[in-house]
């Protein structure tokens, strides 16, 4: 779909058309669910919270400024909702990601972030994969977006609504965190 | 430039996202400066496995049902709505008129219209107690900024 058919079906989108929304969830679903489950390392939970996502953004489409890209506000109620899916986990008693990276402590693998959600399983991946799940969330969404799902800056800048300096900022910080828990589990170089 | 600007300057660098001439600058401070050479390498190696970790796909099923359950939700969820508004405004106006016809039968027992109130005024509590905290959560959720 190209940005001028994008626009016609969410013109429709905001004049209460449901079936106008079929073509962007279809264009959008793949990356959403990525999205989600980069942040947070649960397949189920981020296929629900991917398609509550793309229902948010139906109910509040009159509210989106068509003259601007879908995408990154599109993807900025993702993001919100998987934080706040984090901070349920949290209220819910459950150790939340935060905490066990504060801590110092790696998350359950056998509850998240598994190895069965890697394309490719190798110790390696299966390292970093683990290291992305003891980071803090906005360390790990910040590499999610950029390493993962390849957006440039400017559009990551739109997502978290922050300016770039401060995406090169976190992005940088989050790197240097990712690095160090990897060379303290076997070492970077054996990566 | 500087060993202060390296942070942003080396994502910048990384990710492709450096103007010629800033990327030119770059390269020189990093000819002669040793360390943060051996920072950019590193970092290099940290964004390399990650931008070459794949997630694993979903079966096409998934993927097949996938706008159907929006659309369901979509459906299902103005339905709820509806009913749920529906639903208070029939129980606030049925409870307000069995209350007031029941207050007003001179026929039952005052014990029994006491109890009546008293039972009336333990919901309202209750309630206002529910969305009191609801409310003191609300303050405290760390994410109430975030626009939905």
């Amino acid at each position: 779909m190209n940005s001028q058919e994008e626009r016609q079906w969410i013109a429709r989108c905001r004049e209460g058309d449901r079936e106008a929304f079929g073509p962007i969830v279809n264009a959008y679903m793949k990356r959403a669910y990525f999205t989600a489950l980069g942040m947070l390392g649960d397949g189920e939970e981020a296929y629900d919270i991917s398609q509550e996502a793309f229902v948010r953004a139906f109910r509040a489409i009159r509210g989106f400024d068509p003259s601007s890209d879908f995408a990154p506000w599109f993807f900025r109620i993702l993001r919100n909702l998987c934080l706040t899916a984090l901070a349920r986990r949290r209220s819910r008693g459950v150790d939340s990601l935060d905490e066990m990276a504060e801590e110092g402590r790696e998350p359950d693998a056998g509850e998240r972030f598994r190895p069965d959600l890697l394309a490719e399983r190798s110790e390696a991946a299966e390292r970093v994969w683990r290291g992305l799940a003891a980071l803090d969330p906005k360390s790990r969404e910040v590499i999610v977006l950029k390493d993962l799902e390849g957006y440039r800056y400017r559009e990551i800048a739109e997502i978290l609504g922050v300016p770039i300096g401060t995406v090169m900022s976190r992005l940088f910080h989050a790197r240097q965190k990712l690095k160090a828990k990897l060379e303290s589990g076997e070492g970077l170089r054996a990566v | 430039m500087r060993c202060e600007e390296f942070p942003d300057a080396s994502m910048a660098y990384l990710d492709g996202e450096m103007e010629a001439e800033a990327r030119r600058r770059f390269e020189e401070h990093l000819a002669a400066c040793p360390a943060c050479r051996a920072e950019l390498d590193a970092l290099r190696r940290v964004k390399e496995v990650t931008a070459g970790m794949r997630l694993a796909d979903r079966e096409d099923r998934d993927w097949e049902l996938y706008w159907g359950r929006v659309y369901n939700r979509m459906e299902r969820g103005a339905g709820w709505i509806l009913l749920s508004l529906g639903a208070i405004v029939v129980l606030v106006f049925g409870a307000y008129h069995a209350f007031l016809s029941i207050w007003s039968d001179a026929s039952l027992p005052a014990v029994i219209r006491i109890g009546i109130g008293c039972a009336l005024l333990g919901i309202v509590i209750l309630f206002v107690s529910v969305a009191r905290q609801r409310l003191y959560a609300w303050v405290r959720d760390p994410y109430r900024r975030v626009q939905r």
